[in-house]
């Protein structure tokens, strides 16, 4: 049995405000964002019978279920452990339980607001005394750990960070919605901004944002019958090696952002691309969870994108990751870093538009759509969408 | 940023307190760690079972406090006001000479600049708003010890 084509996203909400600053509470931008959502797909709220999510909160199934007046409630999950990095596996679990018959209309999605969850990057709570004691009191502090690694030990060239953040301020020239919009950076702004943890500059890091994303996952049959552009599931895989980025930073592959191969398994990503039977040198476009630079390039290097140590110089120029021409376009709404971060899952709707074609930085053709939750979390995973032509 | 603060450094066990001897040994300036009581097996802080075997049988014993930088970071921000040590600070990773062990630690000195591979040395310090005492590290052959 393989999940491949078997199910679609079908509508998409993507709303966001500064963070602090949303006019109302976090349930209440999660509803505006699934109504949004069912919109965009042309079917009713009432139709939805599934709730998916991530990195915890309150708004469960049963809550929003009664909020919307849902007619039955068949499926409410949210995915067990990893912060962001379970942000395409909540879509894999709506697409899980839609492919298996267990719910028909599945919403997966996520709201934060800052009034009521405080500032993601400083997190201080997920950490203990392992931590504390040492002044590592935030997701910046463990994943700067990891990448001061891979670029002084495996060689990978600043240049690769660099470049991601680049392209993606250039994206968001083109996106009226992204927080960098109006405000281009270049290599020289980018090495005069200050750090934050070293290795990673102010530019490195990832914006935050109140809002709440929502997108609609019903059949492939049901897809085609709405008779709107629909982005098909062609894989989807959750997951990390045992005991990865959950040791206390004991674990062997220290560099890998999660989605690697290892001695003790095979990773997300070679799962993801053995059910969606593509090749990474067969992705149009990706758009890959930044919490931070680093770990961003270190998951491209796990799907196999990028090569690992100094030739990552070769792939990740400022060229290759632009939109529309370059060979690996990434972050094509300006990602986290430059359009705005609901906990990374704006990204999926940025991937869904491409293959609808209508992102702001349009790819020529984009028929194979990759989206890589947060890396460098004990739980990671990427979902790769497919347009019809791809079935 | 000066390291003044009256605020608590939170330190010693966890809730579970599985890792009280670590805690214990640094009161006793030794440095405990875990290994399994039934195939020896080093592991981690913070996991009451060995991976290896599954044997709940745990065994602390003395480590000497000497490593190489495995990686490290630089924080600019007071991003605890309540850390006893000026802003910028270096947190060093430690991969232990004599069990294949990794500890966190922040690396003592003025202004220190470490690259991976540098030898260091343990320091057990007790900071004056904290209740344990902590492992901190200097470069090997600098300061006392």
């Amino acid at each position: 049995m393989s999940l491949r084509g078997t199910t679609a996203i079908v509508g998409v909400a993507d709303i966001h405000h500064p963070r602090g600053k949303a006019p109302v509470g976090e349930r209440e931008l999660v509803l505006q964002a699934i109504l949004e959502a069912c919109a965009d797909a042309g079917i009713s709220p009432r139709d939805i019978d599934g709730f998916t999510s991530y990195a915890g909160g309150d708004n469960s199934g049963p809550v929003l279920a009664a909020d919307l007046g849902v007619r039955e409630l068949r499926w409410s999950s949210m995915v067990w452990g990893g912060g962001g990095g379970g942000a395409a596996a909540a879509i894999g679990a709506a697409a899980a339980a839609v492919a298996t018959g267990q719910a028909e209309c599945v919403v997966a999605f996520r709201g934060m607001s800052q009034r009521e969850t405080g500032r993601l990057g400083y997190a201080k709570y997920y950490f203990d005394n392992n931590y504390l004691p040492h002044g590592v009191a935030t997701p910046a502090h463990v994943c700067a750990l990891r990448t001061q690694r891979m670029l002084e030990h495996d060689g990978v060239p600043r240049s690769a960070m660099r470049n991601l953040v680049l392209a993606a301020y250039q994206h968001a020239q083109n996106n009226p919605g992204a927080a960098g919009y109006g405000k281009p950076l270049d290599e020289a702004g980018y090495d005069a901004s200050p750090f934050i943890v070293e290795p990673f500059h102010l530019f490195d890091c990832s914006r935050e944002n109140d809002g709440a994303v929502a997108l609609i996952v019903v059949s492939a049959e049901r897809a085609r019958a709405l008779g709107r552009p629909a982005a098909y599931v062609l894989g989807a895989a959750q997951g990390a090696p045992g005991g990865y980025s959950a040791q206390n930073e004991n674990d062997e592959p220290y560099t890998s952002a999660g989605f690697a191969d290892s001695s003790s398994g095979t990773g997300v990503a070679s799962r993801l691309w053995a059910q969606a039977r593509v090749k990474p040198a067969e992705v149009d476009v990706v758009q890959v969870y930044e919490n931070f630079s680093g770990p961003a390039v270190a998951s491209l290097i796990d799907h196999g994108l990028c090569p690992p140590g100094p030739a990552a110089a070769e792939v990740m120029t400022l060229e290759n990751l632009t939109a529309p021409g370059g060979s690996l376009p990434v972050n094509t709404s300006g990602g986290n870093i430059a359009d705005s971060f609901v906990n990374g899952m704006g990204l999926a709707v940025e991937a869904v538009r491409q293959i609808r074609g209508t992102s702001t930085n349009q790819v020529d053709r984009a028929d194979t759509s990759l989206f890589i939750g947060g890396p460098m979390a004990p739980l990671v995973s990427s979902v790769l969408l497919g347009s019809e032509q791809t079935l | 940023m000066t390291a003044a603060t009256t605020e608590i450094l939170p330190t010693g066990p966890a809730p579970d307190d599985g890792d009280r001897p670590f805690w214990e040994g640094l009161r006793e300036d030794r440095l405990l760690l875990p290994q399994c009581g039934a195939c020896g097996q080093r592991r981690a802080l913070g996991r009451a079972m060995c991976p290896g075997c599954w044997s709940f049988r745990t065994e602390w014993s003395p480590v000497t406090p000497a490593g190489t930088v495995h990686t490290w970071v630089r924080s600019a921000r007071a991003f605890m006001s309540e850390l006893d040590v000026p802003v910028p600070y270096v947190t060093v990773l430690v991969q232990l000479d004599d069990v294949p062990v990794r500890l966190l630690g922040i690396l003592l000195g003025e202004d220190p600049r470490p690259a991976i591979g540098d030898r260091v040395t343990g320091v057990i310090q007790q900071p004056v708003n904290a209740e344990w005492p902590v492992l901190r590290w200097r470069f090997a052959g600098e300061g006392e010890r």
